[in-house]
């Protein structure tokens, strides 16, 4: 089954079909998730709640871009909802008042480990990671953002650069302390 | 000067991106099992929806279609407030005198009494009343010469006076039924006219007066009971006693000399529980009290002031289909529909005279009103304090259809009763 006949069937509610596209799409799509959530559970609702967005509205696929991109942007807007939800009800983390836990592995940036990344978004704080996501991963410039998050342009820019000064430090002191143990 | 490029990206960005790009982890089973469940609760969503809208509509038509045919009576109100008939005539139209048509008599409660008319001839010694022994009860049903299912009760506590309406206001009455029924065009001070009144409306207090009467018409009074004796208001003394039709009670704001009687705002107070049928659709049932209160004002012959309190209680148990149609994580939203059935418990009369402190009051018990049934349509919130346990505000509208052994109270008045509904919810 190719992925016009997929769509064709999800289209008609067709369970077998919508099975298969959830099983080729879900990985990565999970995988972009796991970079907007705290933790995974928090990621397990995000995909939840994008593929049924996913399979509710794909009557309205046109197919004229990818169909990976189009359900990557559910996911993405589905992401910042959750986002919006929870910041509403006053979940939100002040980066003042959460230690940031560093990466506790990383040699070089050309030697980034990928669970040392996730390991370092995950304790962003949460507006932070947000940012962090959409700029460097998901090529949003910071208009789109501010427009999304419903921040200033400034704000975005100036936590987008925070969070990567945090990285580069975390970086920086996780080289000298392999340089150390090395001699 | 360069204008500060924001949207700049160095080599990190592009690392980063090259890391998360393999990036495929898998979830956990049950998350596809909770899309499919969703998926296949919406398909299912839409045939209950227009379940859901058939059945409103339908409970809509029930409703007005029950209301039209099975209504109470006193729903239709009667503007007549009262009737006179000169003792030993025949009523117009054929209609029988009010000494042919005995009262039928009920015993109800302890300590109510009858309210009789009389002419004021009577002189108030009350040797022609039919007297009440102490603590007895009896109500007289009065039924009405132009209407047999037009039945009204007249219930009074012991000591305590319904106030009949003054000769003047009386007459006052008539006279603007009268002054209503006057006749337009070509019999506008035709010589004619007192003829053909006449003929549309018989009923003329001048022309039905008792002869030798001082006022010239008729009075009502209430036949007065406190510790077992008997006074009259009435001042004359003919031994000539009457009964009449009165209508009482029944009308919100009443005529003129009638008395008034307000409905105040119930007090409802519920404990439900439900089964969920779906993600947002839940059947539900419990228990809920009601408190029907009434109020009503008179006086004395005396001139004194009486106030009436009647608290009616009842117990119902409905069942309610409930449909949340916004779920936040505190509160819901819903709209229900559904049936409820109350049945009265008690119901007392408190009794209030004097308006000087202190004043007296005296409490009676009326007995336990019947059984009520009703439609009930209502939107709501449902404030949820914990996983198992939410509190419910409710306004409602509920159409009392079936009223069993029941006067008129606030609720069967109107087709249509509001009424604002607070509880506890269960969600076993």
């Amino acid at each position: 089954m190719n992925e016009e006949q997929l769509i064709t069937g999800c289209k008609k509610g067709d369970v077998l079909s919508q099975r298969r596209l959830y099983d080729l799409h879900h990985p990565k799509m999970f995988g972009v998730c796991m970079r907007y959530a705290q933790n995974r559970d928090e990621a397990q609702d995000i995909l939840q709640d994008g593929f049924i967005k996913v399979f509710t509205g794909i009557g309205s696929f046109r197919g004229k871009g990818s169909l990976e991109g189009w359900i990557r942007r559910i996911m993405v807007n589905t992401a910042l909802e959750h986002y919006r939800k929870n910041k509403s009800r006053g979940k939100e983390v002040d980066m003042d008042h959460e230690p940031l836990l560093m990466v506790t592995r990383t040699s070089a940036l050309d030697d980034l480990q990928l669970k040392d990344i996730l390991s370092f978004i995950h304790h962003l704080p949460t507006g932070y990671r947000m940012v962090f996501n959409l700029f460097a991963i998901e090529g949003y410039s910071h208009e789109e953002i501010a427009k999304q998050l419903d921040i200033s342009v400034n704000t975005s820019y100036s936590q987008y650069h925070r969070a990567k000064a945090l990285l580069q430090k975390a970086l920086l002191d996780e080289k000298k302390t392999t340089n150390r143990w090395a001699i | 000067m360069m204008e500060k490029d924001y949207n700049h990206r160095d080599e990190i960005e592009l690392a980063l991106q090259a890391a998360l790009e393999g990036y495929s982890p898998k979830a956990d089973a049950v998350v596809w099992d909770n899309i499919e469940a969703v998926l296949h609760r919406k398909e299912k969503k839409r045939a209950v929806y227009w379940w859901l809208k058939g059945a409103a509509a339908a409970s809509v038509a029930a409703a007005v279609v029950l209301a039209y045919f099975v209504a109470p009576p006193h729903t239709q109100r009667d503007t007549h407030t009262v009737k006179t008939y000169r003792p030993g005539s025949q009523a117009p139209h054929g209609e029988p005198t009010p000494a042919t048509t005995a009262p039928s008599e009920n015993s109800v409660a302890a300590g109510e009494e009858r309210l009789e008319k009389t002419t004021p001839a009577e002189g108030g010694s009350g040797e022609n009343m039919e007297t009440t022994p102490a603590g007895a009860a009896t109500v007289s049903s009065f039924e009405t010469a132009h209407t047999a299912t037009d039945r009204h009760r007249v219930v009074q506590a012991p000591g305590n006076d319904i106030v009949p309406p003054s000769t003047q206001a009386i007459e006052a009455a008539s006279l603007e039924k009268m002054s209503l029924l006057a006749l337009p065009g070509p019999f506008a001070g035709d010589p004619r006219e007192p003829e053909v009144k006449k003929r549309f409306f018989p009923i003329d207090p001048s022309e039905y007066a008792v002869p030798g009467d001082q006022g010239g018409s008729w009075e009502l009074a209430a036949n007065f009971s406190s510790a077992g004796s008997q006074s009259s208001a009435a001042s004359a003394s003919q031994s000539n006693s009457l009964r009449g039709d009165v209508f009482l009670a029944n009308e919100k704001q009443s005529e003129a000399g009638m008395q008034k009687v307000t409905y105040h705002a119930p007090v409802i107070i519920g404990l439900r529980g439900g089964i969920d049928l779906g993600a947002r659709l839940s059947l539900e049932s419990g228990i809920s009290y009601t408190l029907l209160p009434s109020s009503s004002e008179g006086q004395t012959p005396a001139g004194e002031q009486i106030d009436y309190r009647t608290e009616l209680h009842y117990l119902g148990v409905p069942l309610l289909l409930n449909y949340r149609f916004v779920m936040k994580k505190r509160f819901d939203v819903y709209c229900t529909q559904g049936l409820t059935l109350d049945k009265g418990i008690a119901g007392r009369r408190i009794s209030i005279t004097g308006q000087s402190d202190p004043a007296t009051r005296r409490f009676t018990n009326i007995g336990a009103p019947g059984l009520q049934g009703a439609i009930v349509f209502g939107a709501g919130v449902d404030y949820h304090i914990s996983k198992i346990i939410s509190l419910y505000f409710q306004p409602t509208v509920s159409s009392w259809l079936l009223n069993l052994g029941q006067g008129p109270n606030g609720r069967n008045q109107q087709l249509a009763w509001p009424s604002l509904q607070v509880g506890v919810r269960f969600h076993p």
